[in-house]
C-alpha cells in the first residue's frame, strides 16, 4: 500500500512537473510544492478508498484468527464477552450514521493540526462505508492509536473535565486507559501471523505477504480506534439508560473502571509470557529486481523518447507546415532551447489529450516569440563588484556651511555645476572651392559617384528587394497549390491578393532600384572618361584619382536561365495583372452597357411621348439634351502578351545587366601621380600658388557668441584641411545652438566667412568616446571668379571645347566634426537638466534609426517620431520595436499631448477615480488652488465652502477676466491713451515685482519664529519692585506703551481709526456781500524777501472797522475716511479751537489684515473744513416771530488728505498741517489782522495759508511690515557695494534712527548706487522759454512742472515692500512715481539750471520717510517740496521736512552726523567731515560712475487739441456725477456763470493760482448781479478720473438742498510738455439773493 | 476628487549619536495626486537639546491634497542632517514613511538609516567630519527600501511624527479607509 501510494506519488508529481513544464514555469516555489503534496496526498487517500474493500477483507482474514485466540485467553477477564460483543456491534450498526454528530469536533492538537483533522475528517467519512461493512470483525482488536494523540486528548480531557464532568467524558478516559493495548496486540498479531507464514514458506516472504506488510495501514487506524470509542459511548449512554433505573451511575462506572484496568493487566501479563521467537523473525533485506523494478515503473512512469517527432504527427491530417517568416512576417527569434529538450517535450505533449493544439502552423510548438521574462523574478545575487544602481551611489560629502541657496528637499537644481561640451573639430574638405581646377570639380564629382556607389552596395537594397520578390512568389505559389491540394485554407488564401499586390510593389522599387544601380554606374565610367580626356587634353594631372572597373565573370549558362526565369515571371505577373485588370473593366463595362441600354430605352419612349405631346416641359427637353450626351461604353481591350513581353524585355535591357555580361565592380584609388609643378602650365602654377596662399579656419559658436576658434591651417592641394582639434566648453545650462563658422584667409590680410553650420546639440546619450565623426555639408553663395586655371565659385564653366553644357558650381564642402557630452569623473555624463525639453524617450531608441531619419533633434520631437514611425511601418509585432510602438501609440492617441513620463505609473489610467477634466473642472480645488498661490483675488478668501454647488461661478470671473484683459488697454477709465498704456503697464511691473516678493515674503529669519523675551535680571526685578513700591499719583499719569497688535488677529471691526483734531489757525472768513475791496496785488518776491520777512514786511491790515463789520467764519471739521464720515461740532472765528476726537471705522480690503494687504490700502483719510452757513428761510416776515426757520449751507474752504498708508507707517501723525485752500474761495478772504491783533507767534503768521493741528492714530496699534531683505542681482561693482555696506553699518550704528540710503532698486529689480541717479538735466525748453529772465520764477515753474506729474506712491502699488527708483525718463514715460522719482527729477533740473543742488533723504510730515531737494541761493538753503512744487527757506517752521539723513549729490553720499536733525538746526555745509560723513573720501575716491540717467530728455510738445477734447469730457463727466450726487432734487447748471468761470481759469494757470481771488469775485458780482455765488477752482495733475470725482465729491459742493440753487462747474486743461497735464476745476453754486 | 488634508508635526527625533539636529522633509505623490495649498517639503531649525538626547522640532505639516487616483499614496521622507561646532552640516540619516490611510491623529515614528562609506570615508567622517550621502537623495527616497540591500548602512535613530489625517469623500469611490 505504502510503495503504491508512493509510485502514485511520484506519478503525480511526475504529471505536475510536467505539466509545470509546459507552462513554461520554471521555478516552483517551495509553497506551490508544499501544497501539491498536500493535493496528493488527498489522492491517494482517495486510491485508499477504492481499495479499501479490499483490504478489509484481508484484514478479516488477518483478524479471525487473533480474535479466536483472544477468545481462549479473556473470557474470564471480562464478565459478559459475548453479549456485550454483540451489543456492540449492534449498536454499532445502528450508531454509525449518527456518530459523526455526537463526536466532539476534534481539537487541533499539534502543528499541522488543522490540516491533519480536516484529512481525517474527510477519510472517517469515506471510511465509514467500507467501515460499517467490516465493522463487526474489526471492532475490538483493531484500534492501535498512535500514543502520543491519545495522551494530548486525554491531556484535553483533563482539561475539559474540570469544567463539565459528563459522563461520556468518562467513559472516553476508560477507553483511553485501554488503548495501551491494541497497540500491541496488532504488532503480536503480525508478528504471529508471520510466523505461521514461515512455517510453511521459506524465509522469504511472498509478494502479497510484503505487499501486506509494508502497506498496511496504520494511519487509519486511529478512525477505527475512534469510531470504536464513538460506539463505545453509545454503548455506555445506552447502558446508562437502562442502568439509570437500576442503580446510580456512579456505582456502575467505578465498577467498569475497575473492569477495563484488570482487563489491561491480563494483557500485558500475556504479552510478557510470549517468548522472543513468537514475534521475531530473521528474514534477508528485501530486494527487487532491478529490471522489475524497472517493468514496474514503465506502468506507472512515461519516459518521453528524445527522437524528433515526424512533423506529420505535429499537424492536422494532410497540412503542410507553413512558415510565417518565407512570408514575409515577422517572427521573433526564439531562445536557444536544445533540439533533444524540445523533442521531449514534442513527445510528451503529442501524448496529451488534444497534445496538437499545442502545434501551430509550421509545426512548432505555440509559444510567445520570446517566453523568457525580460526580469528575474529572484531578486539578484548581490555581489560587491557589481555596480550598485546610479541613485544609491554614495559620495562623500564634506561637512560644509550652511547656505541659504539650498533650501528645500526636494526641488530641482539639485544638479548644478559646469557641464562639459566637448566640441571635435577634425577638418575639412571642400567639394567645391573657388580654385579648383576643371579636373578636381571631376574628380569632386567621381569622388562624390563613388561614395554614393558605396553607400549603395553597402545598403544593397537590389538583393534584398530580389530576395523578397522571391520569397513572395514563393508564398503565392504554395498558397495556390495548397488551395489546389487539400482543404483551402482561409488565411493563406486571403492573404494571396495581398501578396500579389505586395509582389507588384516589390517589383516596382527593385526595379527602380536596379535602374537606379545601372544609371550610377554609367555615370561613374562616364565621369572617369571625361576625366581622363580632360588629363589627356590639359597635359597634366591635378588630382591622384584613378578608377578601375574590375570585371567580375559569371557563367553564362546559369546567368542566362535566371534572367530568363525572372522575365517570365515577371511576364505571367504582368499577365495575370492585366487580365484582372482587364476582367475589373470588362465588369464596369457590362455594367455601364446595361445602364446604357436602359437609358436608351427610356429615352425612346420618351421621345414617342414627345411625339404624341409637343408642349413638353422644358425640363424633359433639357432632360433629353442632356442624355443624348452619353456616349455607348467602349468594351475594354484585352492585353496582349505579346506586348508585355517586349515592354518586359525593353525594361529589363534597360535596367539590368545583360546576361552573360560581366559584373562591373568600379575602385577608385588615389594612387596617381600628380603632375610636379614645374612641367605644368602658367595658368594652373598661379592656381597652385593661389591655393597655397589660402588658409582656413572655424570659428565655434555657442548661443551665437564665439568661444573658441582653431588655428589657422593652410588649405592642402587636394582641398583638404586638418584641424583635429578638441574644444571643451564649460557650460551652465542646455545650449540654444551651436555653430561653426567657416573662415577662409588670403595670405595675410582678407579673411571671409565662407559659411555657417549648425551642429545639432548632441542628445543626452552621445558621450565622449562613444560619439561618432559626422560630417556636415556646408555651401557659400560667394561668388569669386579667378584669373587663373581655378573655374571660381558662382560662375558658370564648360568642360566642352566650345563652350556650351556650362555650369555654375558653388563653394561647398564637409566639416567633419563630433559634438558630445564629456564623462566627469566616475563616468557621470556632464549634461545640463534638460527640463525644458521634452526627452520622455528612454534608451530604447538608442540603435533604432530614427535618428538617421529624422535628425538627432526629432527624437525630442514627438509628433515627429510618430510621422516618421507611421511613415516607416514599423512592425508591430517586432518586439524590439515595442516600446517605440507603445510610445508612438501615446502620442498619436493623445491628440498630440504626450504624457511627460509615458513609463510611470502605466495604470493610472484605469485606475482613476475620475477623469482629468472632471478633476480640473472641480471649483473647490482650483478656488483652494489659487488661494494657495496667492493670487490676489484668492489671497486672503477665507472658508472656501465645503461643497462644489455653494461655490458660485462668479467667483472666477473677475479673475478670468483679468487674465484675458491683461493685454486689452482700457481706454474707459483713463481718458487718454497713453495714460492707459503706461496704467496697463505698471500694472504688469506691480504684479511681477509682487510675484517676486511674494516668494521673498516666505523666506523666514529666526526672528519670525522665535519670539525669546529675555528673562529679566535680578536688577531689573529689583528696580521694579522698588517701583511698586512709589507712591501712586493719579493724578499724574504716565504715558504707557501701546500694545502692538499683530494682524492675523484682526477681523472687521476690530481696527478704528482715531482722528483728534486740535485746532486750525487762519481759516478764511466770510467778505461781506456787497463789500468792494481792494486789496494791494502782490508781486512776486525774491526768496531773500520771503524769508527774511518779518511782520511788518507783510501786507498792513485793512481798515479795522471792515475787520469788526464783517460776519465770523463759523467753521467746522468733516472728516471721511472710507466714505464714513464724521463731523466736529461748529465753532466760531477764524482761529477755532475744537479738541475733538473722531473715530472711524476701518475696513481692510478683502477682510484681510496682513501686513502686506494694509500697505496696499490705497484710502485717504479727507479732513475737510467747512463753513457753517445759516439762511434765514422764513418766507413769510409774519412768521418770524413765532419760530425760527434756518437753512443751513455749508462751504468748503479746505482740506488736508493723507493717505491711510502714512498713518499705518507712522503710526500716529502729530502736527500742524497746512490746508490745502483752494486759491480762490468766492466770498471768503485771508483774514490778516486778526492774527496779528491776538497775538499769536509772529513767524506762524508769516505764511499764507490755513494750518489744523492734527493727532492721528490707528487703535490698536499695528505692527507695520518691514521691509523684505532680499538680495537682488546688481551690475554695481562689488567692491563698490561692500563700501557702502560698510558705510551704511557704520552710519547706522552711530544713529540708529536715521537711514543712510546707499543703494536703490530699479524698475528692473536691480540694485543700482544711488549717485548714478543723479546727473544735470534739461527741464523743457518751453518752461524756460516762458520766463527768460529770473531764475527763481524759472526755478518755481520748474518746480510746478515737476509737480504736476501725478504722485503714486511705491508702497501702494508695490505694497510696501520696497522703494523701485525709477530713472527721470522712465519717470517722464511713466507720468507716475512717488517723492524719490519726483525729486530726483527735480534735483537733476536744477542741476541742469546751473543751481547747486542736493537730494535730502530725510523724513517729512505727514508722509515719513521721503526725498526732499536742496538747492543753494545766494548763500540761502532753499529745500523745495518736489510733490508740491513748494519751497521753503532753512529755517521755516513750517517745513514740512523734519528731519535730515542724508545728502545726495551726483558724486557722493554725505550722512549726517550732527547731533540735530531738524533742517532749521543743522548746517548744510557739506564741506565739514565733522558734520557730514561722505561716502567717498581720499582713502575711497569716486571711481567715475555711469549714469543710469539718459544723456537729455526729450520732450513731447504738448497737445492742445487733445487738453482741449479732454476737457469737455471732464467737464460732462463730472456734471452728471454732481447731478448723481442729487437723486432728489433738480440740479440747473447756470450757463452764464459757467462760461464766466471758464474765463477764470486759464488765468489762474498763467499766476499759478495766485493773487487773483478780487478779481473773479468782483467779476462775478458784475456779471450776476443778484446771487449769493460760493465756489472755488480745484487744481490737480491730471492721471485718472476716479479722483477728480473723488475731489469733488469731498468738496461737497453737491450737498446744498434749498431749492432754487443752481450750479456752476468749468474744467480747464492746461498741457505741458511730455503729456503733463495740469486741471483745474471751478465748481460754484449760486443761490438768488431776495 | 477624494481629498487628503495632512495635518500634523515632525515631533522630533531620538537616538542619533549626535545633538544640534535638523530635518529635512519632503512629501512625495504620485502623478494622481495634487497638493492643492501647504508646503509639501521643508526643513527644520537646529534643536540642541541640553538635557535630554530627544531632539524636538515641532514643525508644523499642513498638507493638503486632492487626489484622482489611489496609486502613488503620499509618503512622507526624511533626511535628518547634524550641524557641528563649527556650524558644518552633514547628514545622519534618511528615512521615509507612508502617510497613514487612516484617518485620525496617528504618531509615526520613522526609522532611519545612513550609508556607511568606505573605511576610508570613515576614517575622514571621524576626524574631518562630513560623510558619505547618497548622491541624489531624491532618487533613493523613490528607490525606498527595495534597493538598498546594496549599500552597507548604519541605523540611525528615529524621526517621531504626529500626523493627523482627514479623508475626504475616498468612500464614493470605493475606497474604504480606516
Amino acid at each position: 500500500m505504502e510503495c503504491i501510494s508512493s509510485s502514485l506519488w511520484t506519478y503525480q508529481s511526475v504529471s505536475l512537473t510536467r505539466n509545470s513544464c509546459i507552462a513554461c514555469d520554471s521555478q516552483v516555489s517551495a509553497t506551490d510544492q508544499m501544497s501539491r503534496s498536500e493535493e496528493s496526498q488527498m489522492i491517494i487517500m482517495e486510491e485508499l478508498q477504492d481499495e479499501d474493500a479490499a483490504q478489509t477483507e484481508r484484514l478479516r482474514r488477518a483478524l479471525t484468527a487473533r480474535r479466536h485466540s483472544r477468545r481462549h485467553t479473556l473470557p474470564e477477564a471480562v464478565g459478559a464477552p459475548e453479549p456485550r460483543e454483540e451489543e456492540r456491534s449492534r449498536a454499532g450498526m445502528a450508531a454509525a450514521p449518527a456518530a459523526p454528530r455526537e463526536l466532539p469536533p476534534v481539537p487541533s492538537t499539534s502543528r499541522a493540526g488543522s490540516a491533519e483533522s480536516s484529512v481525517r475528517e474527510r477519510m472517517r467519512e469515506k471510511l465509514k462505508a467500507a467501515k460499517s461493512k467490516a465493522e463487526i470483525t474489526l471492532l475490538q482488536e483493531d484500534p492501535t492509536p498512535r500514543p502520543r494523540r491519545l495522551k494530548s486528548i486525554k491531556e484535553r480531557k483533563t482539561e475539559v473535565r474540570l469544567h463539565k464532568a459528563s459522563d461520556n467524558d468518562k467513559f472516553r478516559e476508560m477507553q483511553e486507559d485501554e488503548s495501551h493495548l491494541p497497540s500491541k496486540i496488532k504488532f503480536r498479531d503480525t508478528v504471529k501471523k508471520l510466523k505461521e507464514k514461515s512455517t510453511y514458506q521459506n524465509d522469504l516472504p511472498s509478494a502479497e505477504e510484503a505487499y501486506n506488510f509494508f502497506t498496511f495501514n496504520f494511519d487509519a487506524e486511529p478512525q477505527n480506534m475512534k469510531a470504536e470509542a464513538r460506539k463505545r459511548n453509545e454503548l455506555n449512554e445506552e447502558e446508562e439508560a437502562e442502568e439509570e433505573c437500576v442503580e446510580t451511575q456512579e456505582g456502575e462506572q467505578e465498577e467498569d473502571e475497575t473492569d477495563e484496568d484488570a482487563r489491561l493487566a491480563k494483557d500485558d501479563l500475556f504479552i510478557i509470557g510470549q517468548t522472543a521467537e513468537d514475534f521475531l523473525v530473521m528474514e534477508p533485506a528485501d530486494c527487487e529486481n532491478y529490471s522489475e523494478q524497472l517493468k514496474k515503473e514503465k506502468e506507472f512512469l512515461f519516459i518521453p523518447s528524445m527522437l524528433a517527432v515526424p512533423a506529420s504527427e505535429k499537424m492536422p491530417r494532410d497540412i503542410q507546415p507553413r512558415y510565417l517568416e518565407d512570408e514575409g512576417l515577422y517572427v521573433g527569434e526564439r531562445p536557444f532551447v536544445s533540439q533533444s529538450n524540445q523533442n521531449i517535450i514534442e513527445n510528451r505533449i503529442l501524448r496529451q489529450e488534444q497534445g496538437k493544439e499545442w502545434f501551430g502552423d509550421d509545426g512548432k510548438i505555440l509559444a510567445l516569440p520570446n517566453p523568457i521574462k525580460q526580469s528575474s523574478t529572484r531578486p539578484p545575487i548581490f555581489s560587491l563588484e557589481e555596480g550598485i544602481a546610479p541613485e544609491l551611489e554614495t559620495v562623500y560629502v564634506k561637512a560644509v556651511k550652511m547656505t541659504a541657496a539650498n533650501q528645500y528637499l526636494l526641488g530641482p537644481g539639485d544638479l548644478q555645476g559646469p557641464f562639459q561640451l566637448d566640441i571635435d573639430i577634425s577638418g575639412l574638405i571642400f567639394t567645391h572651392h573657388p580654385c579648383f581646377s576643371r579636373e578636381h570639380v571631376l574628380a569632386a564629382k567621381l569622388a562624390q559617384l563613388y561614395d554614393q556607389y558605396l553607400a549603395r552596395k553597402q545598403k544593397n537594397l537590389t538583393k534584398l528587394l530580389t530576395d523578397k520578390l522571391h520569397v513572395l512568389r514563393n508564398a503565392v505559389q504554395s498558397g495556390i497549390d495548397s488551395g489546389d491540394a487539400g482543404g483551402p485554407r482561409p488565411v493563406a488564401q486571403q492573404s494571396i491578393p495581398e501578396y500579389k499586390i505586395e509582389i507588384r510593389q516589390t517589383r516596382r522599387l527593385r526595379d527602380a532600384e536596379q535602374e537606379k544601380d545601372r544609371t550610377l554606374l554609367k555615370t561613374i565610367v562616364k565621369v572617369w572618361k571625361q576625366m581622363k580626356s580632360l588629363r589627356d587634353f590639359q597635359k597634366f594631372t591635378n588630382t591622384p584619382m584613378k578608377l578601375y572597373l574590375r570585371k567580375e565573370e559569371v557563367d553564362q549558362r546559369l546567368d542566362e536561365e535566371a534572367y530568363e526565369a525572372e522575365i517570365q515571371a515577371e511576364i505571367n505577373e504582368l499577365l495575370e495583372e492585366c487580365m484582372e485588370e482587364y476582367e475589373k473593366k470588362m465588369e464596369e463595362y457590362k455594367t455601364e452597357l446595361k445602364e446604357w441600354k436602359l437609358w436608351k430605352k427610356t429615352q425612346k419612349s420618351k421621345k414617342k411621348k414627345k411625339k404624341k405631346d409637343i408642349h413638353e416641359d422644358e425640363e424633359s427637353v433639357e432632360d433629353c439634351d442632356l442624355g443624348e450626351e452619353r456616349v455607348k461604353p467602349i468594351p475594354p481591350k484585352m492585353a496582349n502578351s505579346r506586348d508585355i513581353e517586349q515592354q518586359v524585355r525593353e525594361k529589363a535591357d534597360n535596367c539590368r545587366r545583360k546576361p552573360g555580361e560581366p559584373a562591373l565592380i568600379p575602385e577608385l584609388v588615389l594612387s596617381g601621380n600628380i603632375t610636379p609643378t614645374e612641367l605644368c602650365p602658367r595658368a594652373e602654377v598661379l592656381r597652385r600658388e593661389d591655393v597655397k596662399k589660402r588658409s582656413a579656419f572655424i570659428k565655434v559658436l555657442f548661443n551665437s557668441k564665439e568661444v573658441s576658434r582653431t588655428v589657422t591651417r593652410p588649405i592642402s592641394s587636394d582641398f583638404r584641411v586638418h584641424f583635429g582639434q578638441i574644444f571643451n566648453l564649460q557650460i551652465f545650462s542646455w545650449p540654444e545652438s551651436l555653430k561653426l563658422q567657416i573662415y577662409e584667409t588670403m595670405g595675410m590680410s582678407s579673411t571671409t566667412l565662407l559659411a555657417e553650420v549648425f551642429i545639432p546639440v548632441p542628445e543626452t546619450t552621445v558621450l565622449t568616446g562613444s560619439a561618432p565623426m559626422e560630417e556636415v555639408e556646408f555651401s557659400s553663395s560667394q561668388r569669386v571668379m579667378l584669373d587663373h586655371e581655378g573655374v571660381g565659385s558662382g560662375v558658370s564653366f564648360s568642360f566642352e571645347a566650345d563652350g556650351s553644357n556650362r555650369m555654375t558650381l558653388m563653394t561647398s564642402g564637409k566639416v567633419s566634426n563630433s559634438v558630445s557630452w564629456a564623462v566627469g569623473e566616475k563616468g557621470i555624463p556632464l549634461i545640463p537638466p534638460v527640463s525644458q525639453q521634452n526627452t520622455g524617450i528612454s534608451s530604447a531608441l538608442k540603435n533604432i534609426d530614427a535618428i538617421a531619419s529624422i535628425g538627432t533633434s526629432g527624437l525630442t520631437d514627438m509628433k515627429k517620431l510618430a510621422k516618421w514611425a507611421a511613415e516607416a511601418k514599423l512592425d508591430p509585432n517586432d518586439p524590439s520595436n515595442a516600446a517605440l510602438m507603445q510610445l508612438i501609440m501615446a502620442a498619436t492617441s493623445g491628440e498630440a499631448q504626450v504624457p511627460e513620463f509615458f513609463r510611470l505609473e502605466q495604470l493610472q489610467q484605469e485606475f482613476n477615480f475620475v477623469s482629468d477634466e472632471e478633476f480640473n473642472r472641480s471649483k473647490r480645488f482650483r478656488l483652494l488652488q489659487l488661494r494657495s498661490e496667492e493670487v490676489s483675488e484668492f489671497r486672503n478668501y477665507k472658508q472656501v465652502p465645503l461643497h462644489e454647488r455653494e461655490i458660485s461661478e462668479k467667483i472666477f470671473q473677475d479673475y478670468e477676466k483679468r487674465l484675458q484683459e491683461r493685454d486689452v488697454v482700457d481706454s474707459k477709465n483713463y481718458l487718454d491713451a497713453h495714460r492707459a498704456v503706461v496704467a496697463n503697464y505698471l500694472q504688469k511691473v506691480r504684479e511681477s515685482v509682487i510675484n517676486r516678493f511674494l516668494i521673498a515674503k516666505h523666506h523666514f529669519i529666526l526672528s519670525d519664529l522665535v519670539n525669546e523675551e529675555e528673562i529679566p535680571s535680578l536688577g531689573i526685578l529689583g528696580l521694579s519692585l522698588f517701583k511698586l513700591a512709589e507712591p501712586k499719583r493719579p493724578l499724574r499719569p504716565r504715558r504707557k506703551e501701546r500694545k502692538k497688535v499683530t494682524a492675523q488677529n484682526l477681523s472687521d471691526g476690530d481696527v478704528k481709526l482715531l482722528v483728534n483734531i486740535v485746532r486750525a489757525y487762519d481759516i478764511p472768513v466770510r467778505k461781506p456781500v456787497m463789500g468792494k475791496f481792494q486789496q494791494p496785488s502782490k508781486s512776486s518776491r525774491s526768496f531773500n524777501e520771503m524769508f527774511a520777512a518779518s511782520a511788518s514786511a507783510q501786507s498792513p491790515p485793512d481798515s479795522p472797522d471792515w475787520a469788526f463789520s464783517q460776519v465770523l467764519v463759523r467753521p467746522f471739521v468733516e472728516v471721511s475716511f472710507q466714505r464714513t464720515v464724521c463731523r466736529t461740532t461748529t465753532a466760531e472765528g477764524p482761529n477755532p479751537n475744537w479738541n475733538e476726537e473722531l473715530e472711524l471705522p476701518f475696513r481692510a480690503p478683502n477682510g484681510d489684515y496682513s501686513t502686506h494687504s494694509l500697505q496696499s490700502v490705497k484710502d485717504e483719510v479727507f479732513i475737510n473744513v467747512f463753513d457753517e452757513v445759516l439762511h434765514d428761510a422764513v418766507e413769510d416776515d409774519r412768521e418770524r416771530g413765532s419760530g425760527i426757520h434756518t437753512h443751513v449751507e455749508r462751504r468748503w474752504l479746505g482740506c488736508v488728505k493723507i493717505p491711510f498708508t502714512t498713518i499705518y507707517f507712522q503710526a500716529r501723525i502729530d502736527g500742524t498741517f497746512k490746508v490745502d485752500i483752494p486759491p480762490v474761495l468766492l466770498g471768503y478772504s485771508k483774514d490778516k489782522t486778526l492774527g496779528i491783533e491776538r497775538g499769536y507767534d509772529s513767524v506762524q503768521n508769516l505764511s499764507e495759508g490755513s494750518y489744523i493741528t492734527l493727532f492721528i492714530t490707528i487703535e490698536p496699534q499695528l505692527i507695520p511690515g518691514e521691509s523684505v531683505r532680499e538680495k537682488f542681482d546688481t551690475q554695481e561693482d562689488e567692491k563698490l557695494l561692500q563700501a557702502a555696506e560698510k558705510y551704511e553699518a557704520e552710519c547706522t550704528s552711530a544713529f540708529p534712527s536715521r537711514q543712510c540710503l546707499t543703494t536703490v532698486i530699479d524698475l528692473s529689480g536691480k540694485t543700482v548706487f544711488i549717485t548714478k541717479y543723479i546727473k544735470p538735466l534739461n527741464p523743457p525748453e518751453e518752461l524756460l522759454d516762458a520766463v527768460p529772465d529770473s531764475s527763481q520764477s524759472a526755478a518755481e515753474l520748474v518746480a510746478r512742472y515737476v509737480s504736476l506729474i501725478p504722485f503714486l506712491p511705491d508702497s501702494v502699488s508695490f505694497a510696501g515692500i520696497c522703494d523701485l527708483w525709477s530713472t527721470s525718463d522712465q519717470f517722464l514715460y511713466l507720468l507716475a512715481g512717488d517723492e524719490e522719482e519726483h525729486a530726483v527729477l527735480l534735483c537733476n533740473y536744477f542741476l541742469g539750471m546751473g543751481k547747486k543742488a542736493w537730494l535730502i533723504i530725510g523724513n517729512a510730515i505727514p508722509e515719513g520717510s521721503t526725498a526732499y531737494v536742496l538747492t543753494l541761493e545766494r548763500s540761502q538753503y532753499v529745500i523745495w517740496n518736489p510733490s508740491t512744487g513748494c519751497f521753503y527757506g532753512q529755517y521755516d517752521t513750517f517745513c514740512p521736512l523734519q528731519n535730515v539723513y542724508c545728502l545726495i549729490s551726483c558724486d557722493n553720499i554725505w550722512f549726517n552726523v550732527q547731533e540735530h536733525d531738524a533742517p532749521a538746526r543743522i548746517s548744510f555745509d557739506v564741506t565739514k567731515p565733522k558734520r557730514w560723513k561722505s561716502f567717498f573720501s581720499r582713502s575711497f575716491p569716486y571711481p567715475g560712475l555711469n549714469s543710469v540717467q539718459p544723456e537729455e530728455l526729450v520732450y513731447q510738445c504738448s497737445d492742445k487739441a487733445a487738453a482741449v477734447e479732454l476737457q469737455g469730457r471732464i467737464e460732462k463727466i463730472l456734471k452728471e456725477k454732481i447731478m448723481e450726487w442729487r437723486p432728489r432734487h433738480l440740479t440747473r447748471w447756470n450757463r452764464y456763470c459757467t462760461s464766466t468761470l471758464r474765463s477764470f481759469l486759464p488765468l489762474l494757470e498763467q499766476n499759478q493760482g495766485k493773487d487773483v481771488e478780487d478779481d473773479h469775485q468782483a467779476e462775478l458780482q458784475k456779471q450776476l448781479g443778484d446771487y449769493r455765488v460760493s465756489g472755488f477752482p480745484i487744481h490737480r495733475p491730471f492721471s485718472e478720473v476716479r479722483p477728480l470725482i473723488e475731489a469733488v465729491h469731498s468738496t461737497g459742493v453737491h450737498t446744498i438742498d434749498i431749492s432754487n440753487v443752481e450750479f456752476a462747474l468749468a474744467v480747464y486743461v492746461h498741457a505741458y510738455p511730455q503729456n503733463v497735464l495740469s486741471l483745474w476745476i471751478y465748481v460754484a453754486s449760486l443761490v438768488r439773493n431776495k | 476628487m477624494a481629498e487628503l488634508h495632512l495635518l500634523g508635526q515632525i515631533v522630533g527625533g531620538s537616538g542619533f549619536p549626535q545633538r544640534r539636529l535638523f530635518c529635512k522633509w519632503g512629501l512625495q505623490a504620485g502623478a494622481a495626486w495634487r497638493p492643492l495649498s501647504g508646503l509639501t517639503a521643508g526643513q527644520t531649525h537646529v534643536d540642541d537639546p541640553q538635557a535630554d538626547d530627544v531632539t524636538y522640532w515641532c514643525h508644523p505639516i499642513d498638507v493638503h491634497y486632492a487626489t484622482k487616483g489611489l496609486q502613488g499614496w503620499p509618503r512622507l521622507h526624511v533626511q535628518v542632517w547634524h550641524q557641528d561646532a563649527l556650524g558644518r552640516r552633514h547628514v545622519l540619516g534618511y528615512g521615509f514613511c507612508h502617510v497613514p490611510a487612516a484617518p485620525g491623529l496617528h504618531s509615526v515614528r520613522c526609522a532611519t538609516w545612513r550609508p556607511l562609506g568606505e573605511r576610508r570615508e570613515r576614517l575622514r567622517r571621524r576626524w574631518v567630519g562630513g560623510g558619505a550621502g547618497l548622491a541624489e537623495p531624491a532618487a533613493a527616497a523613490a528607490a525606498g527600501a527595495c534597493d538598498r540591500f546594496r549599500l552597507r548602512c548604519e541605523a540611525g535613530g528615529s524621526v517621531h511624527l504626529q500626523l493627523g489625517v482627514v479623508l475626504r469623500h475616498f468612500a464614493r469611490y470605493g475606497v474604504c479607509c480606516g
